[in-house]
């Protein structure tokens, strides 16, 4: 494709988010509330569409794509059970975060730990696993649009050399692109730019995925019907279930606690205006979930099934892109840039906020609000320029850090279903669960596969450990005081609010 | 700690999907090449699960 129409595209894609972002500012108050959360002030349809955007990264149309043109319908199981539980998770939990993050003035998810624990360092050890696991991932979300945009045109740029690795230009071009972006959308205003910001993406990457899943079932199968009959004809072992039972655990397995454990969704669990507003952000989400992921994996199966051959299944969605009118692959080219950055941003201001409140706070409690918000955003520069070195030292490591940031997040998995469900459970399980878990789960990652006890992923055992030493170290120490008045009062306001 | 009988129901739901959302496919439909098999499955039980939702927060709210 040509460089010019790609860089134009973009470049109308950056002004109209920067246009967005400079609207939300103008809504800009005071605080850290107001920062972090938007003042707990979204609507039902930008909370659902922030949380689409930002939990739909550009794996969606480029990984999950490749993932089942590769490996069939396992894919589909293993999206839509995420989904499932997404779902489940939020019904249960939604409402107790937000009644907790409106009585308890709470921020982050660490921070209702922290709350709930009675200890700062329960809080502390959340934060810290959440930012080494979530940097890497980061970056991989740079890595994958600079890849992209490489892999899109056919020009060639001038390499340079990056602390003794050489580096494309173009690469880099792509990288400070969303790193632009992502700065933007998150210094601007904070949650209420990235929420917006991330509304608009949302859109783009519906309507774009639509139009793309039309026109290749009637452009190359001549209509929805004959391309199940071809697919079921000519490719019918796509559509047969034969994943690993240990593989489709553990790639499911962090996917479906995802929505607990991944601070920069759980988070948006704070922001709605209203009971109201909740109901909206669940019930839109689960129909966005369920037809972006119908699409994606029809577009995997489609790719089979016009005959693309790649040894690199990520490739298989690039290669289809240089199939339809250039117009349409421009669109598709831009909603995976708006599926990357929405969720680089939120992952950043997110991660900023953890910083400023679980970690700077907790370390100088006297820090003025204003101080916080100030330093939450020298923090999101800081994390952008991480990301940046990271995404340009092309890490082999990088890949395997980045695989294991859902595993490694589920280490938290037990601690935060007991703060709200398990009056027993203490500050000790908690704090000795994570610090154990979070390096053994890791250092399973990087030892890879041939270490992997029994065959089964580094997810599965994560869980198992965390969850027997949270169970038999709370039930051998002494629940905080105010852990029972903690869970009342949000069950308390739970009921108040009609949610129970 | 009061937990309503519709929260305890969800958790049992979500054990309940965890369970056949893995074992249908491994023992029943596996080894239909057909969209009907695992691909509608998985989709319907997704339709389901929203279905779920969509009942249990309609009267979100309305004791207020």
């Amino acid at each position: 494709m040509r460089l010019i129409y790609i860089a134009l595209a973009l470049a109308l894609w950056f002004v109209i988010g920067v246009v967005i972002a400079h609207f939300a500012r103008k809504h800009l108050g005071k605080g850290m509330p107001e920062f972090f959360l938007a003042n707990r002030k979204l609507s039902g349809f930008i909370s659902a569409m922030t949380y689409s955007a930002t939990t739909f990264s550009a794996f969606m149309m480029v990984g999950l794509v490749g993932l089942t043109y590769d490996t069939g319908v396992g894919a589909v199981g293993f999206e839509m059970i995420y989904i499932i539980f997404t779902i489940l998770l939020l019904l249960i939990f939604a409402p107790r975060f937000w009644v907790a993050g409106k009585k308890f003035d709470i921020i982050t998810p660490p921070e209702l730990l922290t709350k709930r624990y009675d200890s700062k360092w329960v809080g502390m050890v959340a934060s810290i696993i959440c930012l080494a696991m979530l940097i890497p991932y980061a970056s991989v979300q740079m890595m994958g649009i600079g890849y992209l945009l490489e892999g899109m045109t056919s020009v060639s740029f001038p390499t340079f050399s990056f602390f003794g690795y050489s580096v494309s230009s173009l690469y880099l071009i792509g990288i400070l692109l969303v790193a632009g972006y992502s700065a933007v959308s998150s210094l601007w205003a904070g949650m209420r730019s990235v929420s917006w910001t991330d509304a608009f993406q949302a859109l783009v990457m519906i309507i774009a995925s639509v139009t793309l899943l039309i026109f290749v079932l009637y452009h190359f199968f001549g209509g929805p019907f004959a391309f199940a009959t071809e697919m079921t004809a000519d490719y019918s072992h796509l559509l047969e279930f034969d994943w690993d039972l240990s593989m489709f655990v553990g790639m499911t397995l962090p996917w479906a606690f995802f929505a607990l454990t991944n601070p920069q969704v759980s988070q948006r669990m704070f922001v709605t205006d209203s009971v109201k507003g909740m109901k909206k952000m669940i019930l839109y989400f689960s129909l966005f979930a369920l037809i972006y992921t119908v699409i994606t994996t029809l577009l995997g199966f489609s790719a089979a099934g016009i005959g693309i051959e790649v040894a690199d299944p990520d490739s298989a969605m690039p290669v289809l892109l240089g199939k339809v009118p250039v117009l349409l692959a421009l669109v598709v080219f831009v909603s995976i840039f708006a599926a990357a950055t929405s969720t680089l941003s939120s992952v950043v201001l997110t991660l900023s906020s953890l910083g400023s409140r679980d970690l700077v706070k907790n370390v100088k409690p006297n820090i003025s609000e204003k101080m916080e918000v100030y330093s939450g955003k020298i923090i999101i520069i800081l994390i952008i320029i991480a990301c940046i070195i990271f995404a340009n030292l092309r890490l082999d490591l990088i890949a395997v850090l980045s695989s294991m940031a859902s595993g490694g997040l589920l280490v938290m998995a037990p601690t935060i279903i007991g703060s709200l469900f398990w009056k027993r459970s203490t500050t000790e399980g908690a704090l000795i669960s994570m610090i154990i878990g979070g390096p053994f789960t890791a250092a399973l990652y990087i030892a890879g596969e041939a270490y992997y006890p029994l065959g089964w992923w580094p997810s599965f055992w994560g869980l198992i450990i965390t969850t027997i030493i949270f169970v038999v170290v709370s039930l051998l120490t002494e629940p905080p005081e105010k852990a029972e008045k903690f869970v009342e009062e949000v069950e308390k306001g739970v009921e108040e609010y009609g949610m129970s | 700690m009061h937990i309503t009988m519709k929260t305890k129901t969800l958790w049992i739901i979500a054990v309940f999907m965890a369970v056949i959302s893995v074992v249908i496919p491994y023992t029943i439909l596996g080894d239909i090449p057909r969209f009907r098999a695992s691909y509608l499955f998985w989709t319907a039980l997704t339709i389901l699960t929203i279905l779920i939702g969509y009942l249990h927060i309609r009267d979100w709210g309305r004791s207020r």
